[in-house]
């Protein structure tokens, strides 16, 4: 029996793995979300990656994993440090993450960059003066405003909340979402904004409070636009200006918002010293824009100055056509996964299996085959011979009120040029649910949810064969079964953003 | 005897997370003996096997091999001498036995009666909604009695 944290959360709840008869099982602790549940199946599952796999122009061969080291350190020594670039995804411990970082600090690379491309990285980009929260908050909070899918995401917080709620009649619920999620059945007020329009919604109810002061942007303009009742957006203002211990929770993880940096400044800004509310940013990695941005890399990587990329972690952002079409253009590539991925239109691409965060030599050891990050330093450096230093690296990014107001009356100037086609296209369907549980998929230009029940949800669709330039497919280890993202670049922050999905 | 216990769902606090649905799949090798019904697209309850004093899927068994065990207050299916034939899914009242076979035999919900600590979905349960509890203590829990909202959606029953 080996006691462990759940790495699928910030939350990090405890939980015992025990081996029963030949299978990985839980022996609870206390209660877990259904990703934590699901962990005995990615501890055993015979799909995992157990030998490390090189693919080129579609051909897979497989590897000995001495020799794909001997390979990468080569790569490492032939290479000029300003061509290398070091990835770090999600399902790494922070030690881990310290690790490759002060490793290859070390080494001399610049180019760090986070893969991670779930929008709650977003989280850490600050607005400047928010007062942060924690989820002791939680139990003394007399007014709660939820954002996102807060309940369905994060059911472990949803637990502390409607404690919260139950033991005190007067605390009030509030929400707002893109459409009415889980925790709206238990809300004394629920809000739904249209689909591209939140960001405005938030700027009146900013407005409204008096916790900003605008200048050249016409109120009444934006009301129009948001189509909201004003008497809402005024209850809203007023709950949150008379609150005396608020808390403002957001996830950020299902409903995907266009800009997902300014939600989570404007909502930040709800927190500043005018009201008495904190900001709790619900993550689920531990994820910071590092040295340098994904969207960065891949255009250096176009420009052909980056010709060698290393990511470590689960390499999910590599399953993007849009992502991957660009690396085509880096030399070579390595990546570490828990599963054989299907990056059929890769070249000159190495697959070496990762043990999850949890497994370790002296607790639960490494799925056959795989090793944890510090053994795969640790044989990189036998031939490097690295003296490491240890490197911090700066953990957010401050965001100052002009430039958020910068970013709005940017935001504002797109959605006004693209109403019509944000109102008419985009259909938010891509939700996260536990995984394996729930997958949507496509056949006969209908959505299905579900494998087994093949639910079929009332929203034909025509997939096209070329996609338009901003959208993406994420294939899963089931062909069937695709979902469908539009990406695109954050042009100031040159970060990559999964939008609501588009369907035409 | 053991004083009886039941599988408890308090309505109040369940918010459809799958949390059990997922605890049960992930022991029973992805085949669930909890199902998670969708009332409304918020209002989503689990539901299991309600362990009936007179058990219609067991009356239905041709082969006996649905019993209900009295001192456990449970109704068991002795996996072994099942044939796969399916008529305890078409009994059962409330449609908690699955009518899908795994290994050529039907899921049942028995209360994981081996696990010491007690069904594994009650065990999970993210908000503590699904409780497995005493008889005396069922008077003790307070179900829909919480007020709840003012939204459509409201929640009591």
């Amino acid at each position: 029996m080996v006691k462990v944290n759940c790495p699928f959360c910030f939350l990090n709840c405890p939980l015992t793995i025990k081996k029963e008869k030949f299978k990985f099982a839980i022996r609870y602790e206390g209660p877990l979300c259904a990703r934590g549940n699901a962990l005995p199946i990615l501890l055993d599952s015979p799909k995992r990656l157990s030998l490390p796999l090189f693919i080129n122009n579609g051909k897979k061969e497989t590897r000995s994993f001495k020799e794909v080291i001997k390979e990468l350190t080569k790569d490492l020594k032939t290479y000029k440090k300003e061509e290398i670039a070091i990835g770090l995804d999600a399902f790494l411990k922070e030690e881990d993450k310290k690790k490759i970082y002060s490793f290859f600090k070390s080494f001399g690379i610049e180019n760090i960059f986070s893969s991670y491309l779930e929008p709650d990285i977003f989280f850490s980009f600050k607005a400047n003066g928010v007062k942060e929260g924690d989820l002791e908050k939680i139990d003394k909070a007399d007014f709660i405003l939820i954002i996102g899918d807060v309940f369905g995401s994060f059911p472990i917080v949803a637990r502390r909340i409607l404690k919260r709620k139950y033991e005190d009649k007067n605390v009030l619920l509030y929400g707002i979402d893109l459409f009415r999620n889980r925790a709206s059945g238990f809300t004394n007020q629920f809000l739904v904004p249209k689909i591209g329009t939140e960001l405005l919604v938030l700027f009146l109810i900013l407005e409204k409070a008096q916790i900003i002061k605008t200048k050249g942007i016409k109120i009444e303009e934006i009301e129009n636009l948001c189509g909201i009742n004003p008497a809402l957006i005024e209850l809203y203002s007023e709950k949150i200006l008379n609150a005396k211990n608020g808390l403002v929770i957001v996830s950020l993880e299902n409903g995907k918002t266009f800009e997902p940096i300014l939600y989570s400044l404007l909502l930040q800004t709800f927190c500043n010293k005018k009201t008495n509310l904190y900001f709790l940013g619900l993550k689920n990695f531990n994820s910071i824009p590092l040295d340098i941005s994904f969207g960065e890399i891949l255009e250096k990587i176009e420009k052909r100055e980056t010709k060698l990329l290393v990511n470590f972690g689960n390499s999910i952002s590599f399953f993007y056509p849009q992502v991957y079409e660009k690396l085509n253009k880096c030399e070579k590539i390595y990546l570490t996964s828990f599963y054989p991925m299907p990056l059929a239109g890769l070249s000159s691409t190495y697959f070496l299996p990762q043990s999850l965060p949890i497994e370790e030599q002296n607790s639960i050891p490494p799925y056959s085959g795989s090793r944890t990050i510090s053994e795969i330093l640790e044989e990189i450096n036998f031939d490097l011979k690295i003296n490491i230093q240890d490197f911090e690296y700066s953990k957010e990014k401050i965001y100052k009120e002009k430039d958020i107001w910068e970013r709005f009356n940017s935001y504002l100037s797109f959605y006004k040029e693209n109403k019509e086609r944000i109102e008419n296209n985009l259909v938010v369907v891509g939700k996260r649910e536990p995984f394996y549980f729930l997958e949507i998929f496509e056949k006969d230009n209908y959505l299905y949810l579900n494998h087994k029940q093949e639910t079929k949800i009332s929203l034909p669709i025509k997939i096209k064969k070329e996609l338009p330039e901003n959208l993406g497919i994420l294939e899963l280890e089931n062909l069937a079964s695709r979902r469908y993202f539009p990406i695109s670049l954050d042009e100031k922050e040159k970060f990559i953003i999964i939008n609501p999905l588009i369907l035409e | 005897m053991n004083e009886r216990r039941y599988l408890f769902l308090d309505l109040d606090l369940c918010i459809g997370c799958r949390s059990c649905e997922s605890a049960c799949r992930s022991y029973f090798e992805n085949e669930k003996r909890i199902t998670i019904n969708e009332i409304k697209p918020t209002v989503i309850l689990s539901h299991a096997c309600k362990h009936c004093e007179e058990p219609l899927c067991a009356a239905a068994c041709p082969f006996n091999v649905i019993k209900r065990d009295e001192e456990r207050n449970i109704v068991f299916q002795a996996s072994f001498h099942c044939v796969g034939c399916k008529s305890c899914a078409l009994a059962c009242p409330f449609g908690v036995i699955e009518n899908s076979l795994l290994n050529h035999v039907t899921q049942k919900c028995n209360l994981c009666y081996q696990n010491e600590q007690g069904p594994r979905c009650a065990n999970s349960c993210a908000t503590g909604a699904l409780k497995f509890i005493k008889e005396s203590e069922i008077e003790k829990v307070k179900v829909g009695v919480r007020y709840l909202s003012r939204s459509p959606y409201w929640r009591r029953v």
